[in-house]
């Protein structure tokens, strides 16, 4: 299993328009992906999962993503994350 | 016959005009980058359920509700573009998370002339984000009665 840990910059948090982006980009990879935050933990391939998680600008996400392709998947979304996430697009 | 499988019905979540999602102007939706689905540009500002299912999650600022139907759809129904700015300002939410719905049933009442003078759009998309579910869909556009008329018959995989 391969695990990093992202903290949202977007000020509104992880509303549609991330968690679609994040759930579609995701959808590409065989591996299981999870996104944990706190006591909640959701399905990285889902859109309605992610936006259940209700994190907000600040919460630290933990990505675990286990599978053939976990070394691909891990260091792409990590860096999906860095770049597209920042909050200059909104929804 | 072609209808091995029963046809399914989503209804239109607003009184207005339902369009396809390419006319919806934000790329994430009009891309279809999300999923599939139909919008709606509501003449009144009460949105309804387009399905039986269940409220999955409803964001803070009160402007998105997403479903999981009864039949394993997920659903999100994004009332306004942008509108997650409005911090909920104009959004009165008719739900909470955990509760089961019914096609029609009233999900939120949306203020749609303060939307409108905050200078943000108040098209609803309503968009399945697990198209791969769905073999076959036939959108019904044009002018709808919100939690009356059909806006999509579809059938799963």
């Amino acid at each position: 299993m391969k695990e990093f840990t992202y903290k949202i910059e977007d000020p509104n948090g992880m509303h549609a328009r991330p968690a679609g982006m994040l759930a579609t980009f995701a959808k590409q990879f065989h591996a299981d992906i999870r996104v944990n935050a706190g006591e909640k933990s959701a399905d990285g391939k889902r859109l309605l999962s992610l936006m259940s998680l209700g994190a907000v600008h600040g919460t630290e996400l933990t990505f675990c993503i286990s599978g053939d392709d976990e070394d691909t998947a891990a260091a792409a979304l990590e860096a999906f994350c860095k770049e597209k996430m920042k909050g200059n697009t909104k929804m | 016959m072609l209808f091995q499988k029963k046809a399914k019905i989503m209804l239109a979540v607003a009184d207005g005009n339902a369009v396809p999602l390419s006319e919806v102007p934000d790329e994430a939706f009009s891309s279809e980058i999300l999923g599939k689905g139909f919008a709606v540009k509501p003449t009144s500002g009460t949105v309804y359920s387009p399905v039986d299912g269940t409220v999955e999650s409803i964001t803070e600022s009160r402007h998105a509700y997403t479903l999981l139907s009864d039949d394993g759809l997920d659903i999100l129904v994004h009332i306004g573009i942008d509108t997650v700015e409005l911090k909920g300002e104009g959004f009165l939410s008719m739900v909470k998370e955990g509760d089961k719905i019914r096609a029609g049933d009233v999900l939120a009442r949306a203020d749609l002339d303060l939307i409108n003078q905050k200078g943000f759009e108040t098209v609803i998309p309503v968009v399945i984000t697990n198209p791969e579910r769905l073999s076959k869909t036939d959108f019904s556009l044009g002018k709808v009665l919100g939690g009356k008329s059909e806006a999509l018959r579809y059938q799963l995989g």
